[in-house]
């Protein structure tokens, strides 16, 4: 269910001494699209192929786990989740979430924005699975994971 | 624009002599045609048109019949059978009908002959003196034509004909007014009050008394104008209108500290940011009197003035510290280390905002180069301040925001750019978009600055970049646009113009044109001639003309309506702009042009080029698409018969309870054909005589455009080219004035000199031999 509704906009907690931000998130449309793989392209090594941004990331389903992190008007991060099902025989039924991209370009980094696009998502997960819990209906989603790309220390 | 209506809705009192009796009508054919005007003024063309044709029927020489059913054929657009059936009517009446006169005149005014059409209307009145409907009908003319002498005439008439109607007293005032009898007009309005109420509501009686005003000011009696403001002080709601005439007044008296005074009251209290009262205000101040007074903030100024004004605007800054555009206006002024302090405040506090504007409002600032050099220092050392402190070097315990480091980066860029040094300026915002590879106005002054170093492609492909970053964005599209028209992809513009365009189905050009769109008229004119098709471009370019006719002739609407609505000072300014029209920049580039593809043409012709072989049809469906489009159409026809069918038994019952006549209302309604519209803009380029349909141009150039030295190497190709050597020499001699080293110049007074003037008379010859061109 997409009852749930997320918070549009957040000021970041940075651990050290760099400002906090604050951040809008966007939904991601077709109009967008280009922004987030733009982004993509300057931050990490992989290059996704045009599918990725046509078909997975523009999937209704996704909608609310990905998210593009706007300051003053620029795109300066973005999550991109999509669902998968579960192997385990006991939590047939339920999906987990697999975090395909997070990335902050190299200035805006240290301000907590990672922080903040993760916690978003989880939020979301968390109260749909407490709504659906209220309603004596099985969780939606199970768990969230990610593959680290080796030397990312 | 209204429908005309014709005069014959109130019975002639003399129309024809009765003793012709082709020209009267038995009873039964007085009805119809009563019934004929009818139904023209209703807009049901077609049926008027029968009803006309059954009367001619039995009288084929009626004058007045044959003139409607002329007029009912020029609106739907058969004109030369229009023209031909009107004429002959009037022939037929021995041009003794008034009604015929006024078709005449109806006729010519549709296709804007306005002078034609007074003179038939002048006709009609000549027969009818007191037609009421031919006497409105001229005064609108006579206005949109500013005949003010003419329409003195005309509008005293109305006013004795109908003096309880109120607005044929405001008519006559005004008529006054243009043609500068003060006196008299306000004499009138004067009248007209102790007779009638002028005004119902609150706001039409204060633009009447504010009109007044207007009268008194513009005969120049201030101290009469400034009275009057104070007696109307309760009953205008125009506060700003009064304080602007006011301290108008007393600029006019000679009384500047006055005026002063009242300037800097608009300026607090009502508009801070308005360029125009800081002028005044800095114009009437007790330190600038004696001095040439400031006419533009852009222009280097000398020493002494440039001191004076920025202590000036210091003062001002002080005590309107809310005002931006004082704050601005006064690094135009600043010097030295007050400039260094003033940029520095004004500057990063824009760039903390990240305001991408920011650029353009410090243009002015590059015309005195100390002023760049001071620029460049400040924006460089901030630039790699930010980038290693993140934090700007004035301030060291601020620390700033990731972005603003992006925006000086930026502004760097920005900076070289507009000093011509293109490979800095690259160099800059190449490291600009690694900052933050998504924002899309890094990617569009890359775009500029490819484009001054000519490489066309790649700045199209950059704002390209742009324009995907977000498909929504109407302004990332419309650069898009042009930068593809640049580039001579005439198609790929047109295709990025329909994706905004309000419907889809309609031919873009539609959008384009509808909406008057003269700079992409213009682009895409230069991309044809590049590509080498004149009549195209020439087609383009003629379209911007079209439009400033038009403009033209949607003033007609407003003579009625404002009479009405009293709203006379915003009119009498509107019809004053009307005369200026000609003056607007866009006008005199596509003149220039137009000027310029009409040589051409001429030209090749001379050289037997074939130019419609050049024509490229760009736009033309191939044999595919005609055949694909056909098979889509075929299988529509098949869907919608089957709809059709079933509300047509619905409609068989009731059919025999309506009359007969309601079977034609589907053809008279006005149906928006489209492909008419393109029609409609493909203009036709006279390729008979290119010189003679150029002149008007040139004339409008010469009028308008005389600081242009580019303008008058045109007019002086055409001109040589018509055999008018006076006019050649007057042209040359501009140029020589304007700008010695003119790169054709040397080319110019050679074929000058080899012009052959053994057909021009005496005098002529001689004002050539004895005038120095060096």
């Amino acid at each position: 269910s997409t009852k749930t509704k997320m918070k549009n906009s957040v000021v970041t907690q940075p651990r050290g001494d760099a400002a906090p931000l604050k951040i809008n998130f966007v939904g991601v449309t077709k109009a967008n699209v280009k922004q987030l793989q733009t982004l993509n392209l300057a931050i990490f090594p992989v290059r996704y192929s045009p599918k990725f941004y046509s078909e997975v990331v523009l999937k209704p389903e996704h909608q609310n786990i990905i998210k593009l992190a706007y300051h003053c008007g620029n795109l300066i991060g973005a999550i991109c989740c999509r669902l998968e099902d579960n192997d385990q025989k006991d939590l047939k039924g339920q999906h987990r979430v697999y975090i395909m991209t997070l990335g902050v370009p190299a200035p805006y980094r240290d301000h907590g924005v990672g922080s903040v696009l993760l916690q978003a998502v989880l939020e979301w997960l968390e109260a749909e699975n407490a709504a659906a819990a209220e309603n004596g209906k099985p969780k939606p989603f199970s768990d969230m994971w990610l593959h680290v790309q080796e030397g990312n220390t | 624009v209204s429908q005309p209506v014709c005069s014959c809705t109130m019975p002639p009192k003399t129309s024809t002599p009765p003793s012709d009796p082709s020209q009267t009508l038995p009873p039964k054919q007085q009805t119809q045609f009563k019934q004929v005007v009818k139904l023209y003024e209703s807009k049901h063309y077609k049926k008027a048109n029968k009803v006309a044709d059954s009367i001619l029927k039995t009288h084929p020489n009626h004058g007045e019949t044959l003139s409607m059913k002329g007029l009912t054929l020029s609106v739907l657009n058969k004109k030369e059978e229009a023209y031909q059936l009107v004429k002959r009517g009037l022939t037929e009446s021995k041009f003794k009908s008034h009604v015929c006169w006024h078709v005449y005149g109806l006729l010519h005014r549709a296709d804007r002959n306005y002078k034609e059409a007074i003179k038939c209307y002048n006709n009609a009145l000549k027969i009818d003196k007191n037609n009421l409907q031919v006497l409105r009908d001229l005064a609108q003319l006579q206005v949109q034509c500013m005949e003010t002498n003419g329409l003195l005439i005309t509008r005293h008439k109305l006013l004795e004909l109908k003096p309880g109607h109120k607005f044929n007293w405001v008519g006559f005032a005004v008529a006054q007014h243009l043609a500068k009898n003060y006196s008299t007009a306000l004499q009138v309005l004067h009248n007209f009050e102790t007779l009638l109420d002028p005004a119902d509501t609150k706001y039409e009686k204060s633009e009447f008394v504010m009109y007044r005003n207007m009268i008194m000011f513009e005969s120049g009696d201030f101290n009469k104008t400034l009275e009057h403001l104070e007696a109307i002080k309760d009953v205008s709601v125009d506060k700003v209108g009064m304080l602007e005439t006011k301290a108008k007044c007393y600029r006019g008296l000679d009384k500047p500290s006055d005026a002063h005074a009242v300037y800097f009251e608009l300026i607090q209290s009502y508009n801070c940011e308005h360029r125009g009262y800081i002028m005044d205000y800095v114009n009437t101040a007790e330190a600038m009197q004696g001095k040439q007074p400031l006419t533009s903030w852009t222009e280097p100024q000398s020493k002494e003035v440039c001191e004076v004004v920025y202590k000036i605007l210091e003062d001002l800054e002080q005590k309107v510290p809310a005002s931006h555009v004082v704050r601005r206006l006064v690094l135009d002024v600043a010097v030295g280390d007050a400039f260094k302090t003033r940029t520095t405040a004004f500057v990063q506090r824009y760039l903390k905002k990240t305001i991408p504007a920011l650029f353009s409002a410090l243009k002015s600032l590059y015309n005195t180069p100390e002023k760049i050099e001071i620029m460049e220092k400040l924006f460089v050392s901030w630039e790699e301040s930010l980038r290693t402190k993140q934090c700007f070097p004035e301030t060291p315990d601020e620390t700033e925001l990731p972005q603003t480091g992006l925006w000086a980066t930026m502004l760097v860029s920005a900076h070289f750019y507009r000093k011509a040094e293109y490979e800095t300026a690259l160099t800059w915002i190449e490291k600009a978009i690694a900052h933050t590879p998504t924002v899309e106005m890094l990617y569009i002054l890359q775009a500029r600055i490819l484009k001054h170093m000519n490489k066309l492609q790649e700045a199209s492909d950059a704002v390209e970049k742009a324009r995907l970053l977000d498909t929504a964005d109407r302004y990332l599209n419309t650069k898009a646009v042009k930068y593809h028209l640049r580039n001579n992809k005439i198609k790929e513009a047109d295709r990025l113009t329909a994706t905004f365009a309000r419907a889809p189905e309609e031919p873009p050009l539609n959008n384009v044109v509808e909406m008057q769109c003269t700079w992409y008229e213009i682009e895409e004119g230069d991309a044809y001639y590049r590509l080498g098709d004149i009549i195209t471009a020439m087609k383009k370019w003629l379209l911007v003309d079209k439009h400033f006719g038009d403009i033209s002739e949607d003033q007609m609407d407003f003579h009625q309506y404002c009479l009405r609505k009293l709203t006379l000072r915003a009119y009498i300014e509107t019809l004053r702009w009307d005369k200026k029209t000609h003056h607007y920049p866009v006008y005199l580039k596509a003149a220039k042009k137009v000027v310029q593809g009409f040589t051409e043409i001429y030209d090749q012709q001379q050289q037997g080029v074939d130019l419609q072989s050049k024509v490229l049809h760009l736009f033309k469906e191939t044999e595919e698409e005609k055949a694909a489009k056909e098979a889509e159409e075929k299988e529509k026809e098949k869907a919608g018969a089957k709809k059709k069918q079933q509300p047509k038994r619905k409609g068989k019952p009731q059919k025999n309870k309506k009359r007969q006549d309601d079977d034609d209302d589907d053809d008279d309604e006005d149906e928006e054909d489209p492909s008419a519209l393109a029609k409609e803009y493909d203009l036709k380029v006279d390729l008979q005589t290119p010189l003679d349909s150029a002149v008007r141009f040139a004339e409008s150039l010469q009028q308008y455009a005389p600081e242009d030295v580019e303008a008058h190497a045109v007019c002086f190709k055409l001109y040589l080219r018509r055999k008018k050597p006076l006019l050649v020499l007057r042209h040359l001699l501009q140029v020589i004035k304007l700008n010695k080293d003119y790169k054709d110049l040397p080319q110019m007074r050679e074929q000058f000199k080899a012009m052959d003037l053994s057909d021009a008379p005496a005098a002529v010859q001689q004002v050539i031999k004895e005038t120095p061109i060096a």
